[in-house]
């Protein structure tokens, strides 16, 4: 505590000395003035960020006048969050990466717990269940879901076209595509990885769960099945396969990053690209010069019915310090309004609430938001890693299966420690509880 | 030794291939700032057909850089005044003064001098949290003074050192005060070195991205540096303003660098020499 | 001896002690803002991280102390065995490749009549740029759908390198970059130990007879030797700390063919959830760059830069 004396004798010497001023105590000259803080993901495309100023915060700001939102952009809102908040500190609005971050955060007393406002704001009735039902805690509700999302392969309708490509319906297809891609020197996917190495759980996520099946790779998740038995083998030997043929981004995913593929496919340099239903608010700033569409992965073993590997892509809590809830709850509730909901399903973003009217939507955004709804109605949804899979697992998974395409561990070398860390997540009870 | 016209002009092409080496990846930055962005795509490693300024424009507003170099600029002369102050009183008691533990202190600084950075930087964080230094260019300040101080505290002894003592005991003498002989008979001696150390404290705040992006937070509050490395992050396929926003965020040093060559090179080498 | 002595030199001694006392003060007055800066933002903290070392920490949960159990699980952690590998290896390309051909262009710069400054100055150059601004230049570069590697096809050469993809050569790559900044740096480090060298040693070699290369090797090297053994020094303890470039250019991939032990630890602390164990990677870091440091002290004293 000696420091905590010190320091502001030093600061007012230093800032008489330097004459700049600590920017963190903004002074609030009028007590009535509520500020709520709120952390945004500042690469999660200017689009989103946009509507978040625009139409979120401004349009709340107008109707509570007393109330500021502060918004802060950052790479990593929610590494952030759980800094500051570690050290009994930060933001109001607690934006979180999905349902295991907050069941992790929940787990470590950070978030508030909502029933309170739920009851107020009547939040059950809005919600789909499955995805209100991930956000709970012992009970208690601890946040509310963010958009859902699925993995589809975008692809040229041009291209195909051109060269009487069909989308195909089987793995055997698909690779037969891909060769003639290969062929023609256009690379089948686009995909990049080396500023953001997790997005290889995207090809994890579709691998095993087209592979598997949605139920038998749910088998594994719960751990009735290993991660290691043969179906999950013949899914990485798959996923291995197109990989060392070059068909993903010619064995150079490592090499460039995310943004530097989508421009490979906007460029026509490649045919396709598997990327999740986020990069529909992409294609809205900056559409393709060409025609393009959405095919769901087609299953990749027979009798196996393909899927749409689902994701809950966020979740937002209240912070337990917050000295202002009642207003972070409202503001909470008008994030995901009806209002707000809709001009977010127009960009592509899928909030689970059960108001939604989809009305003049972008045929493209149409076309994934019926291929998911549909998917969900008869029980064709699949579980994708940042959702479904528990921690370690998933940080194993996506950070070392480079290691299997460039061939420096063996298919079972990997599965195996993947078995590992999944007995270590279920050790400390991580695994993700599915309600049944 | 006489040298022969030939193996003048060929020293001079293989010098001349070794500059291209060095300035080339500068070069290919200026000129993807002025190509038309149209063109980078279909040409992105040739000569740009016409010049335009758009994308250094739109780098500018987009990025509000005005905001952060004046961030910058504020935190490297915060840090430079700081560590020329701090600094510069540490250093006179290690050059002038003998005392006990003098020893422990020189080897205490040469072992922080050395630490790697990634050593402290989560503490760090929960010290910051807890001093409500997060977000904050003062926080940030302070960083960059403690880790620079170390070696320029050396850089500073090595200088002080060559001053003669009798000089300052006739300053004793004529009745200055141990803080009146630093300040007006040392600080005056010294200005070459003290230049040296603000030189090279500028030009680490200004290119450090490190700490800059783990501890501000706030768009508003980005050094130059992290405003790039945003930038980076959300137009990262806009290959143009990046490459704008890259010469905007090396100029101000490279024009700095022409003028003071000199002291840059100097400070640079002889720093890490007798640090 | 009258009481009265006896007080008047108990004063003086009362005196002198405090005068000395004041007079051994000073120089902590004068270190004291320095040293509360460096405790707060370095010292402070790094004793911090040997304390995290010992506990289970994830960043969210009650550390709870494991003794060294963080430790143990380093020694059977092949990932870190990997980054520390490749970190070796940075460290010999770093200790060679920059230094030689600094010296080479140094010494050609040297016997440069016209020009020298312009050569030092634009060969210094990278220097001030910034890391992530070259390393996006570079990545630009090594893109193997847009940089150099289009140019080269064009020209056609086949096989071009995948400068970041290929896991055998990545590592190089990153070096490469690494060092074009740096090498500007040691060239000048070494035109100015030859312009102080000897000039009448030269000139009696060359009456003797000596040739070119004889002259370099017998004449000029043994004068450099101080200066390079510095520049090992520098190089070997700057080079165990690498993290910008890899950290921006290719995050340790591909596979971990680039992981070196700051982007490991980084990863450990901030990505994977366990800043307990990431502090122990850091410690174990700072043991062996200081084993570097301590070896070279005793080098020094023994008088090698002689």
């Amino acid at each position: 505590m000696k420091v905590r004396k010190w320091l502001p004798v030093l600061a007012a010497s230093f800032l008489l000395l330097s004459g700049c001023s600590s920017s963190s105590s903004s002074s609030s000259s009028d007590k009535d003035k509520v500020e709520i803080s709120l952390y945004a993901n500042n690469q999660g495309g200017t689009e989103y960020l946009d509507y978040l100023q625009n139409d979120v915060i401004k349009g709340f700001e107008a109707k509570h006048p007393n109330i500021k939102i502060k918004l802060v952009k950052n790479s990593d809102p929610e590494g952030l969050a759980k800094q500051q908040l570690a050290a009994g500190g930060g933001p109001d609005v607690i934006a979180l990466n999905g349902p295991t971050s907050a069941q992790d955060f929940a787990a470590a007393n950070y978030l508030l717990p909502l029933d309170e406002y739920a009851e107020k704001y009547k939040w059950e009735e809005d919600y789909y269940p499955w995805a209100y039902q991930t956000v709970q805690n012992n009970g208690k509700q601890i946040a509310l879901p963010g958009s859902y999302e699925t993995l589809v392969v975008y692809y040229n309708r041009d291209m195909f076209k051109q060269n009487g490509w069909e989308v195909p319906t089987s793995y055997e297809e698909l690779e037969e595509l891909n060769k003639k891609m290969a062929d023609k020197d256009i690379i089948p996917f686009a995909f990049g990885s080396s500023d953001f190495k997790a997005a290889n759980e995207w090809w994890l996520s579709v691998a095993f769960n087209e592979t598997v099946g949605a139920d038998g790779f749910k088998k594994v998740l719960t751990g009735e099945t290993p991660w290691n038995s043969p179906e999950m083998k013949e899914s990485i030997e798959k996923l291995n396969n197109l990989w060392t043929k070059g068909y993903i981004n010619s064995k150079q995913s490592q090499a460039i990053t995310l943004d530097d593929a989508t421009s490979l496919f906007l460029s026509g340099k490649a045919a396709m690209k598997m990327e999740g239903t986020w990069l529909l608010s992409t294609f809205k700033g900056s559409p393709p010069p060409f025609d393009w569409d959405v095919f769901i992965m087609p299953s990749w073993k027979d009798g196996v019915e393909a899927n749409l590997p689902l994701a809950l892509g966020g979740a937002v809590g209240i912070n337990k310090n917050s000295k202002h809830p009642d207003e972070t709850a409202e503001f909470i509730d008008w994030m995901h309004s009806k209002q707000n909901a809709e001009k977010l399903l127009e960009m592509g973003g899928f909030l689970p609430i059960n108001v939604l009217e989809a009305k003049n939507l972008d045929p493209h955004v149409q076309k994934s938001f019926d291929l998911l709804n549909e998917a969900m109605e008869n029980n064709q949804t699949g579980y994708a890693a940042w959702t479904y899979w528990p921690p370690s697992a998933e940080t194993f998974a996506w950070s070392n299966i480079e290691s299997v395409w460039l061939g420096q561990i063996d298919t079972d070398t990997y599965l195996d420690k993947l078995q590992e860390a999944f007995e270590e997540d279920k050790q400390k009870g991580k695994l993700f509880k599915f309600n049944d | 030794m006489k040298t022969k016209p030939i193996e003048v002009v060929s020293r001079h092409f293989f010098l001349f291939c070794v500059f291209l080496f060095a300035v080339g990846p500068l070069f290919l930055l200026v000129m993807n700032t002025f190509k038309p962005k149209e063109e980078f795509l279909t040409n992105p490693m040739g000569l740009p057909s016409s010049l335009t300024i758009d994308n250094l424009i739109a780098a500018w507003t987009e990025g509000a850089y005005g905001q952060a170099f004046l961030n910058s600029l504020l935190v490297g002369v915060a840090t430079i005044i700081i560590v020329c102050i701090s600094g510069g009183f540490a250093a006179y008691a290690l050059a002038k003064y003998d005392f006990k533990g003098q020893n422990t202190i020189m080897a205490f600084l040469l072992l922080t001098m050395s630490v790697p950075m990634g050593l402290f930087l989560v503490p760090l964080f929960y010290v910051w949290q807890n001093l409500h230094l997060m977000d904050s260019l003062f926080g940030l300040i302070i960083i960059y003074s403690g880790i620079f101080l170390p070696f320029n505290i050396f850089l500073l002894r090595s200088f002080f050192l060559g001053i003669p003592k009798e000089l300052l005991e006739s300053a004793r003498v004529d009745g200055c005060n141990e803080l009146q002989v630093f300040m007006k008979l040392i600080v005056p001696l010294s200005k070459p070195v003290f230049l040296t150390v603000a030189l090279l404290v500028g030009l680490w705040t200004w290119n450090e991205f490190f700490f800059a992006n783990a501890f501000i937070q706030s768009d508003e509050l980005r050094t130059v540096s992290t405003k790039y490395l945003a930038f980076v992050g959300s137009f990262s396929s806009d290959w143009s303003k990046v490459s704008a926003a890259g010469l905007i965020s090396t100029l101000p040093m490279v024009v700095l660098y022409l003028f003071l060559q000199r002291q840059f090179i100097e400070g640079l080498t002889e720093g890490s020499i007798k640090g | 001896m009258s009481s009265d002595l006896v007080i008047i030199n108990e004063v003086i001694q009362i005196k002198r002690s405090r005068r000395n006392w004041k007079k051994a003060m000073i120089p902590w007055l004068f270190l004291s803002p320095a040293l509360f800066l460096i405790l707060l933002v370095v010292a402070g903290p790094t004793i911090g991280t040997l304390i995290l070392s010992l506990t289970d920490w994830d960043g969210i949960q009650q550390p709870k102390f494991i003794g060294i159990e963080n430790y143990q699980a380093l020694l059977s952690d092949p990932n870190f065995f990997a980054a520390l590998g490749n970190n070796f290896k940075w460290m010999a390309i770093f200790c060679t490749v920059p230094i030689i051909f600094a010296l080479i262009i140094a010494y050609m710069v040297s016997k440069v009549k016209r020009g020298q400054m312009f050569y030092r100055s634009s060969f210094f150059l990278p220097q001030i740029v910034s890391t992530v601004v070259s390393a996006k230049i570079w990545a630009w570069i090594y893109n193997p759908f847009m940089g150099l590697n289009t140019v080269l096809t064009k020209w056609g050469f086949h096989n071009v390198p995948m400068w970041l993809g290929d896991p055998a050569i990545a590592l190089f790559s990153v070096a490469l970059v690494d060092g074009w900044r740096y090498w500007g740096f040691l060239m000048v480090l070494i035109l100015t130990a030859l312009h102080q060298t000897d000039k009448s040693l030269e000139e009696a070699a060359v009456v003797e007879g000596a040739n070119k290369v004889q002259i370099f090797w017998y004449v000029i090297l043994p004068q450099l030797r101080p200066t390079l053994m510095l520049i090992l020094m520098l190089t070997m303890i700057w080079s165990f700390a690498a993290f910008d470039y890899v950290f921006v250019m290719t995050n340790g991939g591909p596979g971990n063919a680039t992981e070196l032990i700051s982007t490991y630890m980084y990863k450990e602390a901030l990505q994977n959830q366990s800043p307990g164990y990431a502090s122990s990677i850091a410690l174990a870091m700072a043991v062996l760059s200081g084993i570097i440091i301590f070896v070279f002290g005793i080098l020094k004293k023994k008088g090698w830069d002689m």
